[in-house]
């Protein structure tokens, strides 16, 4: 299946995006230092289409998805939602501002249990924005929240149980039901499936395409599976402690990546044959600490190409040529290998 | 091509067959009676506890069916008083009239520990109403902000906390005035610390669900967030102690009672009764037991009162908290 969603136009586009989460100590709860949770993200998203976000844990995934919503509040950037063909950015919005511009993005959450109010009948779980936004009311509500459980594949009678009555994948399905009931643009996917069995993972991650054209919605989708996001995405970008260093079409970061990091993730596809042995690039050393990351490229450390200017100049995010964005002070001449290097036999 | 890695085509999860017709309130009402059923098995299966159960059932019915077992005198405004038979001071024992004698003043001990039985679910409920309200209030605030608004709500607390209670409370009705509202909001003003404190502690753990952060997403405004997705979430052990405390409540009024600060002269108080008997514990010379009904009666009418609750309140602790099983 080919993927080719994206009208073109720019839907959301995020600009040095900082996120510090301050580090306190001592009785007078001084500020010591800083986790650098988010550095300098900066990526923009076209209507319509699936940005997948990777990287490992504790990369910042999470928190940028958060700022985006401003669930947490940036520290510096920028994050310009184009609305009816104004841009606003949220990032300065005051509370009561933003408000109405919730209706445009929503999110899907990672753990379907603790994202359920265990107190709240499944029809009140998804009739929360309506109510909040007071849009519908009354048999209307009704009607919307029942056309809602349909639309995520959930029989509408439904209503009136408990979060616990449901399995995993069916409270993932009310938690999408959820996101979509303000009919928003954008949908933050914060892992959605990585707590789910794969054969309902499967049945999740479609129903997640299929509601992309019939909404027209717009993805993020942050997600640490690289072939589900192959599956999902048009594009990808790859996080690496706190900035991206990699964004292009899909199929270019699995054939031609651009940054070694990229390459190194790759190696690490699985392949389903067990007589298969290859070439798999152990990365040095563990994840720097966000509190202190490396000078120059975050990535230098580990890099096995790494020489002298790494750790003296911060590479920048660039376009080299068709839309592939790298972060590498050799993106242009380093021949990197494509995930066919690795999984297949030669 | 993309597809190779995900399978497209599987199975649909099997969903369970819905319920059919069945109203929401036939529901709930089915589902409260199975969990309220579940918790009265389990409160007989112990001996204490049944007997809590059972002495707490008789005094509710007792205080349900005053007016029958022991009805007001004719022309009797307020059935709160106790009828007086006579002026003498001395207390008579029982007779056909006065079924468990008379106390002080010729107030008829049968009547008051009738009545009385009402007073003391009525103050043992409205406080713990309002205790409950306020605590909830204080302590759900000052968990979902935290920061200053919890470093000061939380200072508040200990403040009323550094002083002993029941002197506090002794202190607060004299400056206010006889009478059992003011012993009321005494009890009131000096008693929602610890339930504050307890759900402070819970907030502080449901406001970490993502279904918090799922309503700011949607807008909900932090009113909304902390009433219907953080506190209810998070009452269910401060409802559970608050019930087990009536007991205490009504015997700290009956205590209040009893120093001459708490119910007014006549009104039917356990407490009162007690204060109307302490100068008659010890009687004549020749028999020191003479007067033993005037603080015999009232004196087993609170100790069984608080002893059902601590019976019950055990086995509560038990029922709603499987990991405190054993302790205390």
């Amino acid at each position: 299946m080919e993927n080719t969603n994206g009208s073109g136009r720019i839907l959301l586009e995020v600009k040095d995006l900082k996120k510090y989460f301050p580090v306190k100590r001592g009785i007078f709860r001084r500020t010591v230092a800083h986790v650098k949770a988010v550095d300098g993200v900066s990526f923009f998203i076209r209507e319509g289409e699936t940005l997948g976000l990777v990287g490992e844990s504790g990369c910042g995934k999470t928190t940028t998805g958060r700022v985006i919503l401003k669930l947490i509040e940036p520290t510096s950037g920028q994050v310009i939602l184009s609305r009816d063909s104004q841009m606003v950015d949220l990032a300065r919005l005051r509370p009561r501002q933003l408000k109405p511009l919730r209706r445009e993005m929503q999110i899907i959450f990672q753990d379907p249990y603790s994202s359920l109010n265990p107190r709240m009948t499944i029809g009140d779980i998804i009739a929360e924005p309506l109510v909040v936004h007071s849009v519908a009311r009354g048999k209307e509500r009704e009607a919307r929240v029942k056309e809602l459980l349909e639309a995520v594949g959930l029989n509408p009678n439904y209503m009136k149980r408990y979060p616990h009555e449901f399995s995993g994948g069916q409270r993932q399905r009310i938690g999408i039901a959820r996101a979509l009931a303000l009919d928003p643009k954008l949908i933050i996917c914060d892992e959605p499936v990585s707590a789910l069995d794969v054969s309902i993972q499967a049945q999740v991650i479609n129903l997640l395409q299929d509601l992309q054209k019939e909404f027209g919605l717009t993805y993020l989708f942050i997600a640490h599976d690289l072939s589900v996001v192959r599956h999902i995405s048009d594009r990808i970008a790859v996080m690496y402690l706190g900035r991206i260093v990699e964004m292009a079409e899909t199929e270019k970061i699995f054939t031609v990546p651009k940054h070694p990091y990229t390459e190194a993730l790759l190696s690490a596809v699985p392949v389903p044959d067990p007589e298969f042995h290859r070439e798999r690039i152990i990365l040095k050393g563990d994840v720097p600490s966000p509190v202190n990351p490396p000078s120059g490229c975050h990535f230098h450390p580990r890099c096995p190409y790494a020489q002298a200017i790494c750790s003296q100049k911060v590479p920048v995010l660039e376009d080299i040529g068709g839309g592939h964005y790298a972060s590498c002070h050799f993106a242009r001449e380093l021949k990197l290998a494509g995930v066919a290097d690795f999984t297949e036999k030669h | 091509m993309k597809a190779q890695q995900v399978k497209t085509e599987t199975a649909l999860e099997p969903l369970a067959p819905p319920t059919k017709n069945q109203s929401f309130w036939a529901d709930n009402l089915r589902q409260l009676w199975a969990n309220t059923w579940s918790v009265l098995k389990q409160l007989f299966k112990n001996p204490l506890s049944a007997s809590g159960f059972i002495i707490l059932l008789g005094f509710t019915l007792v205080a349900l069916l005053a007016p029958w077992l022991a009805p007001p005198p004719e022309r009797h405004f307020n059935p709160y008083m106790i009828p007086q038979d006579g002026y003498s001071s001395t207390p008579h024992p029982p007779s056909v009239q006065h079924p468990l004698g008379t106390t002080q003043n010729q107030y008829d001990i049968f009547y008051g520990l009738i009545w009385g039985t009402r007073t003391a679910f009525i103050i043992g409920i409205i406080v713990i109403f309002f205790t409950l309200l306020v605590g909830i209030v204080i302590g759900a605030v000052s968990g979902y902000f935290g920061g200053w608004i919890d470093e000061i709500l939380m200072r508040i607390t200990e403040i009323f906390l550094a002083f002993p209670s029941l002197v506090a409370t002794m202190v607060l009705v004299t400056i206010l005035g006889r009478g059992l509202d003011k012993v009321m909001i005494a009890f009131i003003v000096f008693g929602w610390m610890a339930y504050a404190r307890l759900i402070r502690g819970n907030v502080l753990q449901a406001k970490e669900n993502t279904y918090v952060e799922a309503a700011r997403a949607a807008g909900a405004n932090a009113a909304r967030i902390l009433f219907r997705h953080v506190v209810p979430n998070a009452i269910f052990p401060v409802l559970v102690v608050a019930s087990l405390d009536i007991g205490t409540v009504v015997l700290g009024a009956a205590a209040l009672s009893f120093l001459g600060i708490g119910a007014p002269e006549g009104y039917a108080d356990w407490g009162q009764m007690i204060n109307y008997a302490h100068n008659w514990i010890l009687g004549t010379n020749d028999d020191k037991l003479a007067y033993w009904y005037t603080i015999f009666f009232p004196g087993l009418t609170i100790s069984l009162f608080v002893l059902g609750w601590n019976f019950i309140g055990d086995a509560f602790r038990d029922i709603f908290d499987p990991r405190l099983r054993g302790t205390r």
